[in-house]
C-alpha cells in the first residue's frame, strides 16, 4: 500500500524541484535553438493567420515581428495555436515562451507577468452598419431613452475593449462577449449586434470582408500591445526589449506595419517608449486576489449563476415535452411520423450540442431566421435534451405492462385516451429519476452556451479569471455556486420521486 | 349451428393464425342473451384467443363476429375499424386474468375512469353507482385503497366491478381465477356467481371446471382451435359425446 503523507510529499517534491532548477528561460530559448510564441491563429488577423495562398503556413505582422526577434537572437520562431484567453495559462504552464497576439498592457496582466515595451500602439474602433441611423457617433451611445433598448456591443473576451466598455458604459449599453473577432462583425451585419469595438488592426485587416459596416466617430481608448514573460524571466525581457529598440531604430517594424496598413502617426511615439514605467504608460500594476477579488466581482458570478438556473429550468420543461411527443409519436404513431421521430432522436442524440448551439445562432441567421442569443440558447438545450428525454420515456413507456393499455381499450377508451389517462401517467412515474438525473447534467451542460455569448456562469468565471488571474479563488466560488444550485435540485428530485410514487392516505 | 335473433354475440367460421400456426380453425357458436357461456379445454386450445377476438384486442384473418349491433371482420378499413372498436367496446366488458387495475388510481377511482370519461357521466353519479358496485362485490370498505395495498381476490373484485359499472351487454372473464391462490379464487368465483344470476350475458374463459359448472349455462370445450363439444354443463361433464372430452376431463380432474 502507498504511504499517503509520504506520498504527496513526494510529489510535492517532483513538482517543485524543477522550479529551482529552473533558470532564465531565455537560456532554455538558446539551448533548444527556438523562440516559441504563443497566439491564436483563429480569426486571427492581421496578427497571426494562415496565408490564403499556403494555408498550412501562418502570416500576420506578429508572425514578421517574431521572425525578426528571433533572428535577432538567433535563434528561431516557433507559433504555437492556442485559444487567445487562455494564452496567458499557457505561458504559465511553460508550453510557451512568450504571449504576442494584441495582448493589452492591462492592470490586471501587468501585475501578474512581466512585459516588454510597447511593440504597437493600439486604439479601439466603433463599427456599425452603414445604415443603421441610430448609432451615428460615440454620442449616440448612451442611455436608451425609455421604451427604446439598450445597444448591444460585441467584444472579443478579456480584451481592452471589453475592459473599455465596462468602465466607461457598463450601463449604458450591452455588452456582449464574443470568442472570435470575426464573429462579432458578422452579428453586427445580420443586425444581431448594433455595433462591435475591436482593435483598430483587426478592424483595418477584416475591412473587405464586412462590407456593410463602417467606422463610427473617432478612435478611442489608447493603449499598448506588450510581449508578456513569465515572471523571473528578466534576462529574455532584456534582450526583447533590446530587439525592438533595434527593429524601432532600423525601420524594419515601420516597414511591416505600412505593408498590413496599420502604420499610424501614433506609431511614432514608439521609439520613446523604451524606458517608459507602467505608471508612464498609464498603467499601475494590480494584483486582485484573496478576499478582494470574492467582493469585487462575486456578484458578477452570483448574477451570471442566475442566468444558468434561468436557462435549465426554462429549456428543460421544453425538452421534457417535446422529448414525450417524439416518444409517443415513436411507440403509437402512423409509420411515416415514427421514421421521423427516430431520425430526429438519432441526429441529436449523434451530434455534439455545441455543434447544434453553433447551427441555432450562427447558421440560422443566414437563412433570414435570426433569433436572440438567450432564446437560441433555450432553443438548443430543450431540442438536445428533447432527444435524450424522449428515450427515457421510450423505456418509460415500454415499462408500463401491456395489459394496462388492454384494460383502458377493453373499456372502450380510444388510443389517445388510453395514452393519457392511463399509460402515460404510469411511464412518468417510472421516468421521475432518469429524467431529474438529466435536469442536474443540464444545469452543467448550460455552460456550453456560452459560445454563442450568453454569459452563464462558466463563461463569467472565465472571463473575470481572466481580468484578474485569481483563478483559486474564482474557480471555488464558482464551484459552489454549481453546488449550490445542483444540491437543492437533486433534493426537489427526491422529494418529487417520493411525492409521486407515495401512496395516498387510507380514508374509508 | 342455430342463428338466434335473440342472439348476444354470434361468432361465423373464425379463422386466426399467427406466424405460420392456425390458432382458431373455423370456430361457430352464439350466445344467447342471458346466457352464460363457459368456454373449457387443454391449454393451446385458442380459448382466450377467441375469447379477445370479441372484443377486437384480437384481429383475425376469416369469418365474422356479431356482437353489440355491430359486426367485426378482418377486412374493414383502419378508420372505420377504430369507430367500429369502440362501439363494440363500450357495450362488451372484459375481466382479465392479471386484473389489470390502473395502479396509479384507488380501487373507486378505477371504477368511475370509463363511466366519466368515455360514457361521459356526471362525477357524482358514478361514483355512486362505483360505490353500489363495490359494495356488491364485498369491497365497501375498500373505496380509497390503491391497487397494491388489496390482495388479489380483492383487486379481481374490483376490476369486475369496473367493468360492471359500464353496464355491458356482454362481460367476457379470461382466466378470472387463475392468478389467485384456492380461498382468493373462491371469494371471486362467488362474485361471479352472484353476478350471472343477475341474467348478466357472460362469456367465461378458465381452466376451473368448478367455476364453470358452477356458472355457465352452456359449455364448450375449445382444442386445437376448433369446438370439440357443445351442451350444458351437466352433459357435457357427465355424458360427454366426444372421447377427447372423456380424456380432457379426466387429466383436468387429476391435476
Amino acid at each position: 500500500m502507498f504511504n499517503r503523507p509520504l506520498l504527496i510529499l513526494a510529489l510535492l517534491a517532483c513538482s517543485l524541484a524543477p522550479v529551482a532548477a529552473r533558470g532564465d528561460t531565455l537560456d532554455t530559448i538558446y539551448q533548444r535553438g527556438e523562440l516559441i510564441w504563443g497566439a491564436d491563429a483563429e480569426g486571427g488577423g492581421p496578427y497571426v493567420y494562415p496565408d490564403p495562398k499556403k494555408p498550412e503556413t501562418m502570416i500576420g505582422f506578429e508572425t514578421e515581428l517574431a521572425a525578426l526577434l528571433a533572428a535577432d537572437l538567433d535563434v528561431k520562431a516557433r507559433f504555437f495555436q492556442g485559444p487567445w484567453h487562455n494564452l496567458l495559462d499557457l505561458l504559465e504552464t511553460r508550453q510557451i515562451d512568450v504571449v504576442m497576439n494584441g495582448y493589452e498592457l492591462t492592470p490586471s496582466r501587468a501585475g501578474r507577468f512581466l512585459h516588454t515595451r510597447p511593440y504597437y500602439i493600439y486604439q479601439l474602433v466603433l463599427l456599425g452598419r452603414k445604415d443603421n441611423p441610430r448609432l451615428r457617433s460615440w454620442d449616440d451611445v448612451k442611455l436608451p431613452a425609455t421604451g427604446e433598448r439598450k445597444l448591444k456591443i460585441g467584444v472579443l473576451e478579456a480584451s481592452a475593449a471589453q475592459y473599455y466598455l465596462e468602465e466607461h458604459f457598463r450601463d449604458t449599453v450591452e455588452i456582449v462577449i464574443y470568442e472570435g473577432t470575426t464573429d462579432a462583425m458578422r452579428e453586427v451585419e445580420t443586425e444581431k449586434l448594433d455595433a462591435t469595438l475591436a482593435d483598430l488592426p483587426a478592424v483595418v485587416f477584416y475591412r473587405d470582408r464586412f462590407q456593410a459596416l463602417e467606422r463610427i466617430g473617432e478612435p478611442v481608448g489608447r493603449g499598448y500591445y506588450v510581449i508578456f514573460l513569465r515572471n523571473g524571466d528578466e534576462r529574455l525581457r532584456t534582450a526583447l526589449n533590446e530587439s525592438i529598440g533595434k527593429l524601432l531604430a532600423s525601420g524594419k517594424l515601420e516597414e511591416v506595419f505600412r505593408r498590413y496598413g496599420l502604420w499610424t502617426d501614433l506609431q511614432g511615439e514608439l521609439s520613446s517608449l523604451g524606458g517608459a514605467s507602467d505608471e508612464e504608460l498609464g498603467v499601475t500594476a494590480t494584483e486582485l486576489r484573496g478576499w478582494a477579488v470574492i467582493r469585487s466581482r462575486g456578484w458578477i458570478l452570483v448574477k451570471a449563476a442566475g442566468m444558468t438556473v434561468l436557462l435549465a429550468v426554462v429549456a428543460m420543461p421544453l425538452a421534457i415535452v417535446i422529448g414525450l411527443l417524439i416518444a409517443l409519436l415513436r411507440l403509437y404513431g402512423p409509420a411515416p411520423l415514427r421514421w421521423l421521430a427516430i431520425v430526429y432522436v438519432e441526429i441529436l442524440r449523434g451530434t455534439p450540442l455545441l455543434l447544434q448551439l453553433y447551427v441555432v445562432f450562427y447558421l440560422l441567421p443566414e437563412v433570414g431566421i435570426a433569433i436572440p442569443a438567450f432564446w437560441a440558447a433555450i432553443a438548443g438545450l430543450a431540442i438536445n435534451y428533447s432527444a435524450y428525454e424522449a428515450e427515457i420515456y421510450r423505456a418509460g413507456l415500454q415499462a408500463v405492462p401491456r395489459g394496462q393499455m388492454e384494460a383502458a381499450l377493453a373499456l372502450g377508451m380510444s388510443q389517445s385516451q388510453a395514452l393519457r389517462r392511463v399509460v402515460v401517467p404510469q411511464a412518468v412515474r417510472i421516468v421521475v429519476p432518469p429524467v431529474t438525473n438529466d435536469f442536474i447534467a443540464m444545469f452543467k451542460d448550460t455552460s456550453v452556451c456560452s459560445v454563442i455569448t450568453v454569459m452563464e456562469l462558466t463563461k463569467a468565471y472565465s472571463v473575470q479569471r481572466n481580468d484578474t488571474g485569481a483563478t483559486l479563488e474564482l474557480a471555488a466560488l464558482t464551484a459552489l455556486l454549481y453546488l449550490a444550485m445542483s444540491i437543492p435540485l437533486a433534493r426537489l428530485a427526491s422529494y418529487l420521486e417520493k411525492r409521486m410514487t407515495r401512496r395516498p392516505r387510507v380514508t374509508s | 349451428m342455430i342463428e338466434n335473433a335473440q342472439a348476444a354475440v354470434t361468432v361465423r367460421s373464425l379463422v386466426k393464425g399467427y406466424q405460420g400456426q392456425t390458432i382458431l380453425d373455423g370456430i361457430s357458436l352464439s350466445v344467447a342473451r342471458g346466457e352464460v357461456c363457459g368456454i373449457v379445454g387443454p391449454s393451446g386450445g385458442g380459448k382466450t384467443t377467441f375469447l379477445r377476438c370479441l372484443n377486437g384486442l384480437e384481429d383475425f384473418q376469416n369469418g365474422e363476429v356479431d356482437v353489440a349491433g355491430e359486426t367485426l371482420r378482418p377486412a374493414i378499413p383502419a378508420r372505420e375499424r377504430s369507430r367500429v372498436l369502440l362501439r363494440v367496446r363500450r357495450q362488451v366488458g372484459m375481466v382479465f386474468q392479471q386484473f389489470n387495475l390502473f395502479p396509479h388510481r384507488t380501487a373507486l377511482e378505477n371504477v368511475i375512469e370509463a363511466p366519466v370519461h368515455v360514457l361521459g357521466l356526471p362525477r357524482d353519479t358514478a361514483i355512486e353507482r362505483a360505490r353500489g358496485l363495490l359494495d356488491r362485490v364485498g369491497l365497501g370498505e375498500k373505496l380509497n385503497h390503491m391497487p397494491d395495498m388489496l390482495s388479489g381476490g380483492q383487486q379481481q373484485r374490483v376490476a369486475i366491478a369496473r367493468a360492471l359499472a359500464m353496464q355491458p351487454e356482454v362481460l367476457l372473464f379470461d382466466e378470472p381465477t387463475s392468478a389467485l391462490d384456492p380461498r382468493m379464487a373462491a371469494e371471486v368465483e362467488a362474485v361471479i356467481a352472484e353476478v350471472a344470476a343477475t341474467g348478466q350475458t357472460m362469456v367465461v374463459v378458465t381452466h376451473s371446471l368448478r367455476l364453470a359448472r358452477r356458472t355457465a349455462s352452456m359449455l364448450h370445450v375449445f382444442e386445437g382451435g376448433r369446438v370439440l363439444e357443445s351442451g350444458p354443463p351437466e352433459q357435457v361433464f357427465d355424458a360427454p359425446r366426444e372421447e377427447a372430452t372423456r380424456k380432457f376431463l379426466e387429466d383436468a380432474h387429476q391435476k
